[in-house]
């Protein structure tokens, strides 16, 4: 078992009177390869954005790598290793394809101060950004402006920006979102080549794509980890089979 | 390169003009000072994304710390700017402190607020300031110890080309530095902006600051060249005045800044000519007329912008 990457406790979150997020205590190893399930509005969305912190907790910690991130803003945790992809594609328009890219490996590279330095003689960062545009298939259109990108591209350009970052974790939800199942499975190809010392916990409906590149894959219910497990066992759980699979259960 | 050529014309366009108008330098140099002060605003506005109505107030306080020093007895101009442009700056500190952590509506009202608040202040300490008469009995010393200002605004004009230049430079460093990248990335999406790293509240902050300064020295240079400081310089009149400049020649093109000051107070100068006191009346009509036909400034007429590649 490698060691601990991500670990939440008694993780929550309330809207209201809704528990979107209840209770959750999840660890992540290293070099991870996970998926996070569930029927729409278990709250998967709610969990990511809280580990990633655009939410914050109403209650429970998150310690990543050792260090507490609870209540840290987003861009720190980014700095930590920490970095997300959206389910509802979420760029740049007005930027072209490899300037954002380029400008999550400025970041990354603690340049994003340097207020007088003309980026355009920063030739590593960029070439760097030409390397994770070529590992998205996307090199064809790193000069584009992104606002006219077709969607399948965009959620390409949606994990090359959340790979900038370098992260030792990264957080998909539902990367395949929005784009033909064809090219749904040629995506999770690019994504489970990433080196493991990139570990990932995506969210994803299609059940093919989640047994053929989940190693294990924590079920969300109501808000709560209902179960958690690799594919095999989920797959021979009867009670997932007929509340999530939506086998078996007919009247 | 033709973006090169673009900034090699802005840059000496201001000198064909003090050869072909000879007579009309001192309106020159306000030409200029305002075009230094629409750059300042764009890179608020136009790459930061950052909404304001009182970016007089830094302008202002840029003209009334010049003024200040030079009428107690501190009449060097370089270093008059210098001052004024970082005390510019620090106003700015709180200011963009306060506007990073707001939306659009809030910044609208802070930055208005702030403007009319310094108003106010300037009119009321008339002891210090002079009041609604103005700040007289400024003493500015020669340009580096040799060029008297004279009267008929030579050694002005070339005194306010020269820091046109200068700011008109140091914003274009800003926008094409990784800074300049993070500005339009927070502008465009500024919950992904965080999400890719990017302290957000930070570099807006600092975007502020960078701005105010610019405008404070801008202020300061007029204050230097008319030897005054009116109340006016603080109004919200001038803060819309910039934004109209700004839109005129283009949000988010830093030479925008030049053509729009030219355009507008061109227009302004020759218009209330033919009519004294109707001229805002014509006015008003180019205003609705440049938002049908020119949505995007002048420069959005001549060079669309493909991203933000190369700007
Ligand atoms: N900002 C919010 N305010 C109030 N309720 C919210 C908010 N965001 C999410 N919810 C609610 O929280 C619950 C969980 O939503 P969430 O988006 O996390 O689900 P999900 O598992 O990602 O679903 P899906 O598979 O449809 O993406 C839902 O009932 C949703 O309506
Ligand atoms: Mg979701």
């Amino acid at each position: 078992m490698s060691p601990t990457l991500l670990e939440t406790k008694r993780l929550s979150k309330c809207f209201g009177v809704l528990r979107a997020v209840d209770d959750v205590s999840i660890t992540i190893p290293e070099g991870a390869r996970y998926a996070l399930i569930g029927p729409n509005g278990a709250g998967k969305t709610t969990l990511v954005s809280m580990l990633s912190g655009a939410l914050s907790s109403t209650s429970g910690d998150i310690t990543f790598a050792g260090v507490d991130l609870t209540s840290a803003p987003m861009h720190i945790r980014v700095r930590h290793g920490l970095a997300r992809t959206y389910q509802i594609t979420s760029l740049f328009p007005r930027l072209t394809v490899r300037e954002q890219v380029a400008l999550a490996v400025f970041e990354r590279d603690g340049m994003g101060w340097k207020w007088l330095a003309p980026r355009n003689r920063m030739t590593a960062q960029y070439e760097e950004a030409s390397c994770l545009l070529d590992l998205v298939k996307l090199g064809a259109d790193a000069d584009l402006p992104v606002g006219g990108l077709p969607y399948g591209k965009q959620r390409l350009l949606e994990i090359a920006l959340g790979l900038a970052a370098r992260p030792r974790l990264l957080l998909l939800d539902e990367p395949a979102a929005g784009i033909p199942s064809t090219q749904s499975a040629e995506l999770f190809e690019v994504i489970d080549a990433l080196p493991a010392s990139t570990a990932i916990l995506f969210i994803e409906h299609d059940m093919d794509l989640v047994f053929r590149f989940a190693k294990k894959i924590i079920v969300l219910m109501n808000g709560q980890v209902f179960m958690e497990g690799t594919p095999s066992e989920i797959a021979g759980n009867a009670s997932v089979r007929q509340i999530y699979l939506g086998e078996g259960g007919h009247d | 390169m033709t973006r090169r050529l673009a900034a090699a014309a802005c840059i000496l366009a201001p000198l064909c003009y003090a050869i072909a108008l000879p007579d009309y330098l001192v309106f020159g140099s306000q030409i200029l000072v305002m075009a230094l002060l629409a750059i300042s605003l764009d890179l608020l506005v136009g790459y930061a994304g950052i909404a304001t109505l009182g970016h007089a107030a830094f302008f202002g306080a840029g003209a009334y710390v010049a003024g200040l020093l030079s009428v107690h007895g501190w009449g060097e101009p370089l270093t008059g700017v210098l001052v004024a442009a970082c005390a510019a700056g620090a106003l700015g500190i709180p200011i963009g402190l306060l506007t990073a952590r707001s939306g659009t509506l809030a910044r609208l009202m802070i930055t208005l607020g702030i403007a009319v608040l310094l108003y106010e202040t300037a009119n009321r300490a008339a002891g210090i300031t002079g009041g609604a008469d103005g700040l007289q009995g400024m003493e500015v010393w020669p340009l580096l110890g040799v060029f008297d200002f004279d009267l008929a605004g030579k050694i002005g004009f070339a005194y306010a080309w020269c820091t046109f230049v200068l700011g008109f430079i140091l914003a274009r460093f800003v926008v094409k530095s990784p800074f300049g990248l993070s500005l339009e990335a927070i502008r465009d999406n500024p919950l992904r902006a965080a999400g890719i790293g990017i302290p957000v509240k930070g570099r807006l902050t600092a975007a502020f600051v960078i701005s105010a300064a610019i405008a404070g020295a801008a202020g300061a240079v007029l204050a230097q060249t008319t030897q005054v400081v009116a109340l006016n310089v603080l109004s919200v009149q001038l803060s819309a005045d910039v934004l109209v400049i700004l839109i005129f020649g283009g949000i988010g093109r830093i030479y925008g800044g030049l053509i729009g000051a030219a355009l507008y107070m061109g227009a302004h100068h020759w218009m209330s000519g033919l009519s004294p006191v109707y001229w805002q009346f014509w006015l008003g009509l180019v205003l609705i007329a440049c938002a049908f036909l020119a949505p995007s400034g002048i420069m959005g007429l001549m060079a669309p912008r493909a991203g933000g590649r190369d700007t």
